[in-house]
């Protein structure tokens, strides 16, 4: 097995400058809160430069750089980075793991596992592949070095052992550094190394030290029996990582695709323009991961942070999978607008669930309709306009009652369509539906309607057929129905399709001829 | 450019040469509406990129035909594989209608947003739909919905939005709303109601269409017959 390892080394830094651009080539640091003794997590190259490194007290880092920019670490924003890193590495290979998050000096680093077996058929070598991973990571905001090993651990000490010697920060930009360790050079790569870099207890590193033996080096040189004898199976263990020998699991095949991109705002907002703006900056970090992963939006969940405590949730679905992010923003800006948070927002959490993109043959006989991506975004929005349940082609509804209403998916060149034919002969003029009903007045003269006075039509019955009647859902006390329906043109002009409703004992207009 | 030189190119060029005019925008395609007597009317039928409203005569009924001639056009456009959308702002489509006129439901966008306030919602579906592009016919139905005045700035939209997607914009509408700013007006009154048979059947409606507007031509006549007696 072959695994790289992509490690962001100041992971906290960049998922700040994600999603404020504009502190780039500023002193920087972030802190672990907002006291005055709050604990400097990392620091940009610039505050580097003026003496400041992670571990000072926030009060300590502005005496010495009074121009610095201290921000407080956002979970929210390092959630983001992390999940970017596995949109990244799933870009390239579909095993990816993300370390878990690490203490003390590691605090603010990010790092992430895919597998690099076989890609020789795609890179020209693995050092090759380091770069490419390298420079789409730069490409993000999140440039990190690669290392490429037999087991998770040979790889990160290889991205650990690409920083350019002598140099504690890597810089935000520069070349990718990239080191391959090759399969069996592991022993080499270690012998020089200190234990602790394996992960070994205190315990056994102290017993170790009390023999001289601080190195992997020095630890391989001792006979193996002896050792197993001596130390116990820890100590094996601690040989066989150094020999290179990690027998880890697999890398695993991350489940779903479900996007989170959140922010935790600086101040509370309560206009729905400044709410915009916060949320086309998730949204354009969202499409950049969907781009990764080849993949479009197929629902969004929007969960706003309310000052007081509260928390507003609410889902968008689309009628197709979409990536535009004009569009995504419209739809969220008329569900805002629609139902207003009810208090000032602190924090925003946007959750995409990732769908493949509509693709469509398009058919060389038939007249071209909309573009595929042009006919997901009108429905999209039509949908926000309309409303989800009023949006589609039409059907003839497979149901007896009068007012039945059928609406179908749009999708046109999908499934059976009708033939192209025409109507038998002249077809009766058609109907114009009112719905709901409107209530009419009738006054009746043997048995039938004469004289009608209701918002549609009014006056004296001119001409008349019918009734027709129209029975069903006897079975059901709510559903069930009875008209007696008539055609009718009444004085003023107008042609209706009155009827009688039996159950409810009134008389109503259904239609208008037109 | 002196004398001399222009002389010789005028004389190399010779008879290729012609006198400058304006020339004349190629005529829109049509839209055949299925009414053989309209289309002669109309040369053709409804221009497409272009918005033609189809309204009620002042002072007639509601019952004059005016969503029968829609619903002919809707069938025209679906028979030929194409695609339509409707915008029923009233809520009054009625699909059985609609079958039983060759109308192919599956090729029809059907949105039926909230008339309120004053149909703000279904003019911009119609414009949306219009910026897609592709569809060759969108049909706003604004029959008993307040709707935007003839003055409003909503309809010049409409038509640049037409005239940059070729979609044939058509508005069906109680009476004139759309102004200056339709290609082609026709205002419908209801001629005879057909009530026959045994048992009487309402079997249908004969109605006068009248040419209102035609902004790129005189028409030799301005009024057609439409018979839909089943």
């Amino acid at each position: 097995m072959r695994v790289a390892c992509l490690r962001v080394p100041q992971l906290l830094l960049v998922a700040e400058l994600r999603a404020s651009p504009e502190l780039a080539g500023r002193a920087l640091a972030i802190a672990a809160g907002r006291e005055a003794r709050a604990e400097i997590l990392a620091v940009s190259p610039e505050a580097a430069a003026r003496g400041l490194c992670a571990g000072r007290t926030r009060a300590q880092a502005s005496a010495l750089c009074p121009e610095l920019c201290v921000r407080v670490a956002s979970p929210a924003l390092e959630e983001s980075a992390r999940a970017t890193l596995l949109d990244l590495a799933l870009g390239f290979s579909p095993r990816a793991e993300l370390a878990p998050r690490r203490a003390g000096l590691f605090a603010a680093e990010g790092c992430i596992y895919l597998d690099a077996s076989g890609i020789a058929a795609l890179f020209p070598s693995e050092q090759g592949f380091g770069a490419a991973l390298s420079q789409r990571a730069s490409a993000l905001g999140l440039p990190g070095d690669v290392g490429i090993g037999s087991s998770r651990l040979v790889a990160r000490i290889a991205a650990l052992q690409a920083v350019p010697a002598g140099s504690s920060a890597r810089p935000l930009s520069g070349e990718p550094a990239v080191f391959v360790v090759p399969a069996g050079g592991e022993v080499g790569l270690f012998a020089r190394l200190p234990l602790d870099w394996l992960g070994a207890s205190d315990a056994l590193l102290e017993r170790l030290a009390r023999f001289g033996i601080r190195s992997s080096g020095e630890l391989l040189a001792l006979p193996r029996r002896s050792l197993i004898t001596r130390l116990g199976p820890e100590a094996e263990q601690l040989a066989r990582l150094a020999r290179g020998e990690g027998g880890e699991l697999p890398l695993p095949v991350p489940a779903g695709a479900r996007l989170l991109e959140a922010v935790d705002l600086e101040h509370p907002l309560d206009r729905l323009e400044p709410l915009c703006f916060a949320l086309q900056a998730l949204l354009s970090r969202l499409r950049e991961r969907l781009a990764l992963r080849q993949l479009a939006v197929g629902e969004l969940e929007l969960e706003l942070d309310l000052d007081g405590g509260g928390r507003d949730s609410r889902r968008i679905g689309l009628a197709a999978p979409s990536a535009d992010p004009r569009l995504l923003l419209r739809l969220l800006r008329a569900s805002l607008e629609t139902r207003p948070a009810e208090a000032a927002v602190v924090g925003l959490r946007l959750c995409a669930r990732g769908a493949p993109a509509p693709s469509d043959q398009l058919d060389l006989f038939r007249p071209a309709g909309p573009a595929p991506a042009a006919l997901s975004q009108v429905l999209n929005e039509l949908r926000a306009l309309c409303g989800t349940e009023r949006v589609g082609a039409p059907a003839i509804p497979d149901d007896f009652h009068p007012d039945a209403l059928a609406l179908h998916p749009f999708r046109p060149g999908h499934g059976i369509e009708s033939p192209c034919a025409g109507p038998d002969g002249p077809a009766p003029p058609a109907l114009r539906q009112l719905r709901p009903p409107v209530p009419a007045q009738v006054r009746l003269q043997a048995g039938l309607p004469a004289e009608i006075s209701s918002a549609v039509a009014r006056g004296h019955v001119l001409q008349l057929a019918g009734p027709w009647r129209s029975t069903g859902g006897w079975w059901s006390r709510e559903g069930r129905f009875a008209y007696d329906s008539f055609d009718i043109q009444t004085s003023d002009g107008t042609l209706i399709r009155l009827r009688l409703d039996r159950v409810r004992k009134h008389w109503e207009i259904d239609a208008v001829y037109d | 450019m002196s004398r001399p030189p222009l002389d010789a190119l005028l004389r190399d060029l010779g008879h290729r040469l012609r006198r400058g005019s304006a020339t004349s925008p190629a005529a829109p395609p049509r839209l055949p509406t299925g009414e053989p007597e309209l289309d002669q009317l109309l040369e053709g039928g409804l221009p497409c990129g272009r918005l033609s409203e189809i309204s009620a005569s002042p002072g007639a009924a509601q019952s004059c035909g005016r969503t029968s001639l829609a619903l002919s056009l809707l069938a025209q456009v679906t028979r030929r594989q194409e695609l339509a959308a409707l915008v029923d702002a009233a809520g009054a489509f009625d699909p059985s209608s609609a079958g039983s006129r060759g109308v192919q439901l599956e090729r029809v966008l059907w949105a039926r947003p909230p008339a309120r306030p004053e149909a703000r919602s279904a003019l911009r579906c119609a414009e949306r739909l219009l910026l897609a592009r592709g569809f060759a016919l969108v049909l706003l139905d604004l029959v008993g919905v307040a709707a935007p005045c003839e003055l409003s700035p909503v309809w010049r939209q409409l038509a640049r939005a037409a005239a940059g997607s070729g979609s044939a914009l058509v508005v069906l509408s109680a009476g004139r709303i759309t102004g200056s700013s339709a290609e082609i007006a026709l205002e419908l009154l209801a001629r005879r109601a057909h009530f026959g048979g045994s048992p009487a059947l309402f079997t249908g409606l004969e109605s006068e269409v009248a040419l209102v507007r035609h902004r790129a031509l005189t028409p030799r006549a301005t009024r057609a017959l439409l018979h839909r007696v089943a």
